[in-house]
């Protein structure tokens, strides 16, 4: 039962010529006239589809081209060789019809203006977008419920705290209602407690209006939290492609058992098991916490329960973070 | 159509004007002291030429009388281009933050915002005074204005806008590139500022490059010297075309610049 | 004494990787020397006399002018008021060399980077104007020296006097704007202060202004009595005693302000 796909993108390529400056006062005075070019491919031969309403993560390492591929997403760059299509467009033809049912919200790119209440810069989104007036007030008043921000709106931005401000550039990004969503690290620079409440945001965003949502970040917690699918890319290409819990199955290789004792326990007794993580033995508490391949987990956990003190047991998968870290860890030493 | 598309940037327009008058507001004492600024500059100007006219009476051909028309001339037309194409001196920021980005990602006109998007309302602010004191000046000086010319003048005028729109759209389009944008449009003012007298004050080449590579000629100094019933350095046909190569330049240009941006990005 | 050289070196090469900034700049000095030189040029070939000044004092009016707009004018030092409001200061009071004294070797290379272009500069205008400078006697010549680097602590203590405004409020352009304004009437390449009624100029000397560059071009050209020269020089110790008490009183409280708020 697939539907059309909301976002199609085929063979997508992009590479870009960097210019290189050689280093020292003798390099700068020899660009002066002789520059040298490179080429460097930030995406190569990309493919996937989006279906209306998925919330996809792209993860990857700064420079994976994850931005580079949301850029070309939302119309800003030419791909090189590919073909993409949105919402049914091309987006770099940037035709208003596109460009009014998608928003792009760059990191913590400003655009409401500082010496004015934000609600000034909604009234300007409203005439950039064109929508009519009771639309607009029926989504203003349901975004400001979602963020409550209602009492912030006519105060000068200048005088909102950071989170304020972030909800209020959310709201103006998405005064005209977008079928799709384009988040470019949206939780960088954001402290714990903003970035919770921006995830929520976002979560609730997509059920409410069902937008269908494409992030990118380097951050796991983001896409822990949000993504259903998430794309790893990794030097320009799709690594992995599918749920969260695939990436887990596939790539991760151990599990993380952690064990709390009744007694003292040495080193040489625990590391016959598995890699050892983390020993506490002074004090009250006597913990230690272990890596163990997959397969054997059950095994292990068993033989340590039989032959040691136990008294409480715990048995997980490692973090998404670190499962990820050794992908790329894997991937950076076979490209050495 | 069309004229919907109109409707909605006049609209569009107005509001970010209204937003420029309230900010401005809000930072009313620094306003205040560039408009005093501003003053100084204008009355220094008027100030020296009334010197100049005291000790001497000739200046490169013009009475010293007829001297004071050329600045004048100069001074409005500048003005009113600073109002309303403020926004292309904030336009390398636009582009270093990634906020053109954003504008290129919205259903409206890049160049529009870039060049439009910030009227300055401390530029309304100082023209007002400095015209009625410029029409006071005028009709003091000893030079005569016939209607006739007076109305080929006025269109003169709005043919110095289109150049000066041209130049403002090829700077942005060397912006879009390099960042460089802040540079260009403070060398484009100082250019801009020899025009404050007649051109031809200048030796060749730099007359020649004043006339045809930055034509600060054809916006200044040949609508003066029609005000004042002098001959025109070239003929007026000239001054047109100049204009709509020009124009249609720019816009090839920015559109070039466009689109290379899209494929190198930032 | 290495690591003030380091710093002339770092910002020096600083400058040359930035050229275009530089080029630009210096193409726009160009461009304020040739407006005026044509203006003057223009003006004398009708008259030998305007305004006590002969064609050759004129033109070397304009050169001096352009001369020490680089060295006493030029600075590097326009962002410390947007710096100190982002709260970067904190990082600089934290380096063992004192604070004026990185400021000063900061401003330092900029002129002589100005210095040098503005040389270059003049060598090519000289050729195309050929004017015959009016040049001074050895003695004027020292007084003169002297009275430049006077002219250059002025609007060096000055430029802190701005910098120390964003120890209170973001936005230094107001004030600085006005500032250059009254700088370009006072100090400008356009015209010499001297051919402004005897009252205006009288009032302009109760300010700083004319020692920024007129009162030294006035003892270039041979413009001065030596009573002038005496009471020139009591105006420039005077006004560099005023500022640098002010300067260092307003930063004392400015940096006490800082560290209290904990930036």
């Amino acid at each position: 039962m697939s539907k059309n796909p909301i976002i199609s993108v085929r063979n997508l390529s992009k590479h870009y010529q960097i210019y290189q400056k050689p280093p020292g006062l003798m390099g700068s005075l020899k660009s002066l006239w002789h520059r040298e070019y490179k080429t460097v491919k930030a995406v190569e031969n990309i493919s996937f589809t989006i279906q209306p309403g998925e919330v996809v993560g792209f993860i990857g390492q700064n420079g994976a081209g994850k931005t580079t591929t949301l850029k070309v997403l939302s119309g800003l760059l030419y791909p090189t060789a590919g073909e993409v299509s949105v919402l049914g467009f091309n987006p770099w033809d940037r035709k208003n019809e596109f460009q009014k049912q998608f928003a792009l919200v760059m990191g913590q790119k400003n655009q409401l203006w500082w010496d004015l209440p934000a609600m000034e810069t909604f009234l300007l989104n409203q005439a950039i977008y064109e929508i009519p007036d009771k639309q607009f007030k029926k989504t203003l008043d349901h975004l400001t419920e979602l963020l409550s921000v209602k009492e912030f709106v006519n105060v000068q931005v200048r005088k909102l705290s950071l989170g304020q401000r972030m909800k209020c550039e959310l709201i103006a990004a998405l005064l005209h209602n977008p079928k799709v969503l384009f988040l470019d690290e949206p939780t960088i620079g954001l402290d714990v407690v903003m970035q919770k409440t921006l995830r929520e945001f976002i979560k609730d965003y997509n059920k409410e209006f069902g937008a269908t949502i494409i992030l990118t970040s380097h951050y796991m917690g983001d896409v822990k939290e949000l993504c259903q699918r998430a794309i790893v890319i990794d030097r320009g290409q799709i690594v992995f492609d599918g749920g969260l819990q695939q990436i887990i199955d596939k790539f991760a290789q151990n599990k993380i058992l952690s064990f709390s004792f009744s007694r003292q326990v040495k080193k040489s007794e625990l590391s016959k098991f598995g890699r050892i993580k983390e020993l506490n033995q002074d004090g009250s508490a006597f913990t230690a916490t272990l890596l163990v391949p997959r397969d054997q987990a059950g095994k292990v956990a068993g033989a340590i329960l039989s032959q040691l003190p136990v008294q409480d047991l715990n048995i997980e998968e490692p973090p998404i973070e670190a499962i990820i870290r050794d992908l790329f860890n894997q991937q950076n030493k076979s490209h050495e | 159509m069309k004229l919907l598309a109109i409707k909605k940037y006049w609209h569009f327009w107005t509001m970010l004007a209204r937003n420029e008058l309230q900010t401005s507001f809000v930072n009313r004492y620094t306003n205040l002291l560039f408009l005093v600024g501003k003053l100084i500059r204008f009355g220094m100007g008027v100030l020296f030429l009334i010197l100049i006219k005291n000790n001497t009476r000739m200046l490169g051909g013009y009475t010293s009388d007829q001297a004071i028309v050329f600045f004048l001339t100069y001074q409005f037309v500048d003005t009113i281009v600073q109002a309303i194409y403020r926004g292309a001196y904030n336009f390398g920021h636009q582009v270093r933050t990634g906020e053109f980005d954003l504008t290129l990602s919205q259903p409206i006109n890049s160049l529009f915002r870039a060049l439009l998007g910030k009227p300055d309302f401390n530029d309304v602010a100082f023209i007002i005074p400095t015209t009625v004191i410029s029409v006071w000046l005028m009709a003091n000086l000893n030079i005569e204005i016939t209607f006739i010319n007076f109305l080929i003048y006025l269109i003169l005028l709005i043919n110095s806008f289109i150049i000066a729109t041209s130049l403002h759209i090829l700077a942005l389009s060397v912006g879009i590139l390099t960042t460089e944008v802040d540079n260009l449009m403070w060398i484009y003012r100082d250019i801009s500022r020899m025009g404050q007298f007649p051109v031809n004050i200048y030796g060749q080449p730099l007359k020649l490059a004043l006339f045809f590579l930055i034509p600060i000629g054809f916006m200044y100094t040949v609508p003066a010297q029609v005000l004042l019933g002098t001959k025109p350095e070239y003929l007026l046909a000239i001054a047109f075309i100049i204009s709509a190569s020009f124009f249609t330049f720019s816009i090839v240009i920015w559109r070039w610049s466009l689109k290379r941006y899209s494929s190198v990005g930032s | 004494m290495n690591k003030y050289l380091r710093t002339v070196q770092l910002s020096w090469q600083e400058g040359l990787v930035y050229r275009t900034n530089l080029i630009m700049w210096r193409v726009r000095q160009i461009l304020g020397s040739l407006m005026s030189l044509s203006l003057w040029t223009v003006l004398f070939s009708k008259n030998s006399q305007l305004f006590g000044y002969s064609q050759d004092q004129m033109i070397t009016y304009v050169f001096i002018v352009a001369l020490l707009q680089s060295v006493i004018l030029a600075t590097a030092l326009h962002g410390i008021s947007g710096y100190i409001y982002r709260g970067q200061l904190a990082r600089e009071l934290l380096k063992p060399i004192k604070l004026f004294t990185y400021f000063a070797s900061l401003d330092l290379a900029d002129k002589l980077k100005n210095l040098f272009f503005v040389l270059v500069e003049s060598v090519f205008l000289y050729l195309i104007f050929q004017p015959v400078l009016s040049l001074p006697n050895p003695i004027f010549g020292l007084i003169f020296l002297i009275w430049v680097v006077a002219g250059t602590i002025i609007n060096f203590l000055i430029t802190l006097l701005f910098g120390a405004i964003g120890f209170w409020s973001p936005d230094a352009w107001g004030p600085k704007f006005l500032f250059f304004m009254i700088v370009d009437f006072t100090a400008g390449k356009l015209f010499p202060l001297d051919i402004l009624p005897k009252i205006v100029q009288q009032l302009i000397y109760l300010t700083p202004f004319p020692y920024l560059s007129y009162a030294q071009t006035q003892l270039f050209l041979g413009k001065m009595s030596n009573a002038e020269i005496l009471t020139g020089s009591l105006g420039l110790i005077f006004w560099i005693f005023i500022l640098y008490m002010l300067t260092t009183r307003i930063w004392r409280r400015g940096t006490k302000n800082y560290e209290a708020i904990g930036n």
